[in-house]
């Protein structure tokens, strides 16, 4: 460089004005272009406008779908829904003129248009004509498949099959065993996704009218149930919580990207526009750099599975110095909160734990506290104390605050962040940021944190996070009841029919007996426990309250605790979507372990592909449901969804026509005239859901429903808006959210604490907890880091989400070719470069899965990462035979690689993934893994 | 004011636009104007008047003529930008100081976006009062963002001058050398380096050249004005 000082000084003010830009250091605030989501008017007319919910994936986002000659031609966001727009629409808004106003759609729900129109869906029933498996099939009528499954017979030319009406028996399955139930229970119903109005009614078909408790084995247990599991072990009867994020000033979310998924990511990622557009601080604790992490103020890529940890090191900094809110922490009651300092929550910390029994220490059914040391009932007293360590009646008892505060001793922050692989600046640094903001900050998390065998364990411990600031129920804090819904099944003074009430059922059955995958069952009180105690031959789940999906067709295999007759699957892809799951196919391709295996679904899935008969159902376009939000949206919502076309191929039946069918045909009790009860009749879909509605329309209090003068007309109000959605400015109360959780929260569970696992028989731990990773067994899984250095995760990217969206050209189209994600460093050790083949294999799975190296940066160094969505075998990606002839098939829905084959088999089991024993979560990022250049 | 406190204070302030200029050339995707302006008469006047007979100017030159390189258009530019630093590929380099300058012996640890080296580095700038807007491309290691950093302090060195705070504005040029000297000098030869080595655009690579030697000169001006400024004492190149 040669110049002189003259010329320097005049060419560098020269290049003042030069490449103008907006700068890269806060030194300003200007609004900015991406806080302006609202969509441009929309340019495409139609002669008919229908609102309806999405199921691109299930945030349930309202839908605007324009019609034009019976073809659905343009789907925008339902501005009366809280999830598309900020903020929606009044409720009273003309429907002819809200079709003017737009809200917003993400990809995946704009190419929900594709799947409806999917050239692949599956048109007609089809019964296989070879062996399971074999991709043979012929086309046969809906009444022959009825026929067949209600009847059985030798269906197959392999031996006699029972058809429902045999299964349905009343007699006990082992009268050895009564526990088990009766015979009916061994038929068995898996729906993948299924959703209010359509579940209720599922339920009804199953468990009150043909009598099964196997009603209903979702998916919920590969997809985040020891989130549920965990918070509903620290609240009272609430199971899911979400951040208030338009008056938060510190969010810290872990194992979520919710500008990518979460519920609902649209709302969540606009509301998080305006809560960084107003100064708050957003910090994701993640392996991965997610699309969320772009947009933090800070990204701290932890190892897997160790978000505990990094809880409880924040945990003890609060603690040391004076940042826990130790005066929440002493009201023990609600009115002591309430009168004390506004709270409408308080928490278990002042309660006192017998060191014998594990539980709460007791006058009848009132917990004991110490006050100034004197013993005295918790409803007594507005303060209690919080260290106490001390004996009554020769028992030693120590309160839950104290209990905790040992827990968090027990290791340094440091030593937490060894664990974590971070610095311990960074739990420092958190600590003091979410302690700082009063009750203005929160924790939040989601499947990356539980889908790990510690699953349970970690959601408790990052939700207690939030009761030491006091911040549940606030504004800006930790929503625990979200706005909710009007309760479409009735119950509520205002509703006008409770379908679950036994008049609503004529004839309804008792289901009872032992889940097939022993969810919510005790294993202590079977007859197999009196014989052989502990290890149980397969885990049980008693606090699995959804269900433990991973586990049903394993437990099929095994025939455990009794054989399964029949298996019906509805829109269910237990293979591709579970951990391990080709390990699964074996469970069912037997059938002497599975005589009857039907599976309803859209498409030839990877797990249909294996059924018996397949019957082809509706896309959500041309369905009925009244889906639910979740908390993130405070106001009340009710989803409605309906059908905006005619069926786009005729001899497809909706899910519920096919249960009335089969209901009808074999006379169940609850279908056909009067089936809902004197003077109400079950012979169509709508029959179920114009109740649904109704209840709707005429709200939860009586004098709440909407406009008309009769029910017909206020129903026509509803449909007309997709659904019923409470107005905007409702959110708040006060310094609260207006509908928010008003009981206890608990830093301890007594019911967890004092149930023994039913593989180890020991107790579980009643406090927040970091565990490391373990099989059935409790065993550490030890898998030699020397042969697998990755630990493998997944993630769903936006514009994908679980099975479905790779039948969707345009998804596929912005979907890079590029799928196997490595750290550059990891990358250049190896000699991979970016696009390379490489191969990623595991114990369990040693030919591994085959993709194309992403190698970036934004992943930690030890971790690799294949996004969700992409590896189908099936699913329209490989021809079948249909009567004698090839299926048509598109490869390219079959594009790229599926992290799930590889996961790791539990060492014991060996025939299901790792599994979280208290939630029942499926782990997927506790898989140590290889990878190589191929 | 003192002379000397005006020579320095004209020059902090010179300096901090050509550090702005270069922070704006790196810190983003190129918008419609950039080449329009970058090529501009009066800008490679500018340029000119900086670097002297610099080679790396007439490549600058010759791109911005009528069919020359591949990276002579609006479109063209953008393109490499998103190649170069965006876009994981064959011609991706890493615009961040704690990744390109990761040791690979000690099997890639640190080549993590956002990790201990940015994660100081925005403290560094937290010291000064200040934070990198969020967004990947502005993490506080981003080549962009530790160039507006030295921008700022260079222009609150020359502010401080004008205030009669010369105490204030040593502190704030040394706090400037001393980053330079850390982290940001190494850096940008790295990423020029790396730039040169893809062979994608020759504007990337003149820009880069031209940065590299500002700020060689640069930690020379530093050195050489190091302590309390004596009469005279010429604060630039040349």
């Amino acid at each position: 460089m040669s110049t002189t000082r003259r010329n320097f000084l005049k060419g560098a003010l020269a290049l003042s004005g030069v490449l103008t830009s907006a700068g890269c250091m806060k030194q300003g605030r200007g609004t900015k272009p991406w806080l302006h989501g609202a969509p441009d008017p929309d340019a495409v007319h139609a002669e008919k406008v229908v609102r309806t919910v999405c199921l691109g994936c299930h945030s349930a986002c309202g839908l605007q779908v324009k019609v034009q000659d019976g073809v659905v031609v343009k789907i925008s966001g339902n501005p009366y829904h809280p999830n598309v727009r900020e903020p929606h629409i009044p409720y009273d808004t003309d429907p002819q003129k809200a079709a003017l106003t737009e809200g917003t759609v993400c990809a995946k729900g704009g190419a929900t248009l594709q799947t409806l129109y999917n050239p692949y869906r599956l048109r007609q029933p089809l019964k296989r004509v070879g062996p399971r498996g074999s991709g043979k099939w012929k086309t046969i009528t809906w009444e022959q498949a009825y026929e067949e499954i209600i009847n059985g017979g030798d269906l197959f030319g392999e031996g006699h099959v029972d058809g429902l009406k045999a299964i349905r028996s009343f007699d006990p399955i082992d009268p050895e065993a009564p526990e088990l139930g009766p015979k009916a229970n061994q038929l068995c119903f898996m729906p993948g996704r299924i959703e209010h109005g359509r579940k209720e009614f599922t339920d009804r078909w199953f468990h009150d009218c043909f009598g099964t408790v196997n009603k209903r084995l979702d998916h919920t247990s590969i997809c985040e149930t020891s989130h549920h599991v965990g918070i509903d072990l620290c609240f009272d009867n609430k199971h899911h919580t979400k951040p208030d994020i338009m008056n938060a000033e510190y969010i810290l979310f872990f194992g979520t990207t919710p500008y990518e998924a979460n519920f609902p990511m649209q709302a969540m990622a606009r509301k998080l526009n305006y809560f960084r557009e107003r100064g708050g601080t957003m910090v994701v604790v993640d392996p991965r750099f997610s699309n969320s992490a772009a947009k933090a103020a800070r990204w701290i890529p932890i190892l897997p599975g160790t978000d505990a940890a990094f809880a409880l090191g924040m945990m003890r900094w609060m603690m040391e110095h004076d940042r826990v809110d130790l005066e929440y922490l002493s009201f023990p009651n609600k009115k002591a909160a309430l009168e004390g300092a506004g709270h409408l929550t308080w928490s278990d910390a002042t309660y006192l734990v017998r060191q014998d029994t594990r539980a709460i220490l007791r006058d009848g059914k009132t917990p004991l506290v110490m006050k100034d040391g004197q013993l005295v009932s918790a409803e007594e007293v507005d303060r209690a104390d919080l260290l106490v360590d001390t004996t009554v009646d020769g028992v030693r008892v120590v309160s839950v605050y104290k209990m905790l505060t040992d827990r968090v001793m027990e290791r340094t922050v440091a030593q937490y962040a060894e664990i974590c692989g971070v610095e311990p600046a960074a739990i420092e640094r958190e600590a003091d940021d979410f302690s700082s903001h009063g009750r203005r900050a929160v924790v939040d998390f989601y499947r990356g944190s539980v889908q790990h065998t510690n699953g349970t364990y970690t959601a408790r411990t990052l939700e207690v996070l939030n009761f030491l600031i006091g911040n549940v129920s606030w504004k800006g804090g930790c929503e625990a009841h979200g706005g909710s819904h009007w309760h479409e099944t009735g119950g509520k003074p205002g509703n006008p029919y409770h379908v679950k009430k036994p008049q609503f059922t004529p004839g309804k059955v008792k289901a009872w007996g032992v889940n097939i995958d022993r969810h919510k069952n005790h294993y202590e009180e079977t007859t197999e426990f009196k014989k052989n105690g502990y290890p149980a031959k397969r885990p049980w789940f008693p606090f699995a309250y959804h269900n433990v999906y991973q586990e049903v067709f394993p437990s099929i295999g095994a025939q455990y605790p009794y054989p399964i007759k029949c298996l019906i699957t509805y829109w269910n892809n237990v293979l591709y979507s579970s951990p391990a799951g080709v390990h699964l196919a074996e469970a069912v391709k037997d059938p002497k372990k599975l005589p009857l295996f039907i599976a309803i679904d859209i498409v030839m899935g990877e797990t249909s592909s294996l059924a018996d008969y397949i019957l082809p159902c509706r896309h959500f376009l041309e369905d009925y449901g009244t889906p639910h939000v979740a908390p993130t949206i405070l106001t009340t919502t009710s989803g409605f969804r309906q059908p905006v076309v005619e069926p786009v191929f005729k001899d497809t039946k909706m899910l519920e026509e096919i249960f009335i069918d089969l209901g009808l045909k074999m006379g169940l009790p609850g279908f056909g005239k009067d089936g809902l009860g004197p003077g109400r009749d079950l012979y169509t879909p709508w029959d179920w859901y114009k109740l649904l509605v109704a209840n709707i329309a005429y709200g939860d209090k009586p004098g709440d429903s909407v406009p008309g003068a009769t029910e017909e007309e206020k129903v026509r109000y509803v449909v007309e808006r997709g659904g019923r959605f409470e107005d905007y400015r409702n959110a708040y109360k006060g310094p609260y959210t207006k509908h928010a959780y008003k009981g206890p929260v608990f830093i301890y569970n007594e019911k967890l604490a004092t149930v023994r696992d039913s593989m180890t028989g020991q107790y579980y731990d009643g406090l927040p907890i970091y565990e490391p990773v373990k099989d059935c067994l409790g065993r550490p899984v030890n898998v030699d880091p020397s042969k697998y250095p990755f630990f493998i995760l997944t993630y769903h990217p936006v514009y994908h989400a679980q099975a479905r969206t790779a039948a969707s050209p345009w998804l596929m189209g912005v979907t890079p070719k590029e799928d196997i994600q490595i750290n550059a460093g990891d990358a250049a050790r190896l000699g991979i470069r970016h696009g390379d083949p490489i191969r990623v294999y595991s114990e369990s799975h040693p030919e591994g899965v085959r993709g194309k190296a992403w190698v970036t940066e934004g992943v930690r160094p030890g971790i690799v990462v294949i996004p969700h969505s992409l590896g189908h075998w099936q699913y329209g990606s490989r021809s079948f035979q249909v009567d004698g002839k090839p299926s048509e098939a598109a490869p390219w829905i079959g594009r790229g690689c599926s992290a799930n084959p590889v996961m790791l088999l539990d060492p014991h089991l060996k025939d299901v993934c790792l599994q979280d024993p208290i939630g029942g979560s499926a782990s997927f990022y506790d898989t140590r893994v290889a990878v190589e250049k191929v | 004011m003192d002379g000397v406190w005006t020579e320095r204070m004209e020059m902090d302030r010179a300096r901090a636009e050509v550090y702005g200029f270069f922070s704006r050339v790196f810190v983003g995707r190129p918008d419609g104007a950039f080449w329009e302006q970058l090529t501009a008469e009066d800008t490679m006047d500018a340029l000119g008047a900086l670097f002297g007979d610099h080679p790396a100017l007439d490549v600058l030159r010759s791109a911005a003529g009528e069919g020359a390189g591949k990276s002579g258009n609006p479109e063209a530019i953008q393109v490499e930008y998103d190649n170069l630093f965006l876009v994981p590929g064959p011609y991706h380099v890493p615009p961040y100081e704690s990744v390109l300058m990761a040791d690979e012996k000690a099997g890639g640890r640190r080549a993590t976006l956002f990790g201990k080296g940015a994660q100081e580095i925005a403290r560094i700038y937290e010291a000064h009062g200040l934070e990198p807007w969020e967004g990947i491309e502005n993490f506080p290691d981003h080549i962009g963002v530790e160039l507006a950093f030295m921008e700022h302090l260079c222009r609150r060195a020359a502010e401080s001058y004008a205030s009669g705070v010369p105490d204030r504005a040593r502190d704030l040029e040394e706090a400037a050398a001393r980053f330079l000297g850390e982290h940001l000098h190494a850096f940008s030869h790295r990423l020029a380096s790396a730039i040169l080595e893809t062979g994608l655009s020759p504007t990337y690579e003149a820009l880069a050249q031209l940065l590299t030697s500002f700020l060689d000169d640069d930690l020379n001006q530093w050195a050489s004005t190091a302590g309390p400024p004596e009469d005279g004492a010429r604060a630039c190149c040349g």
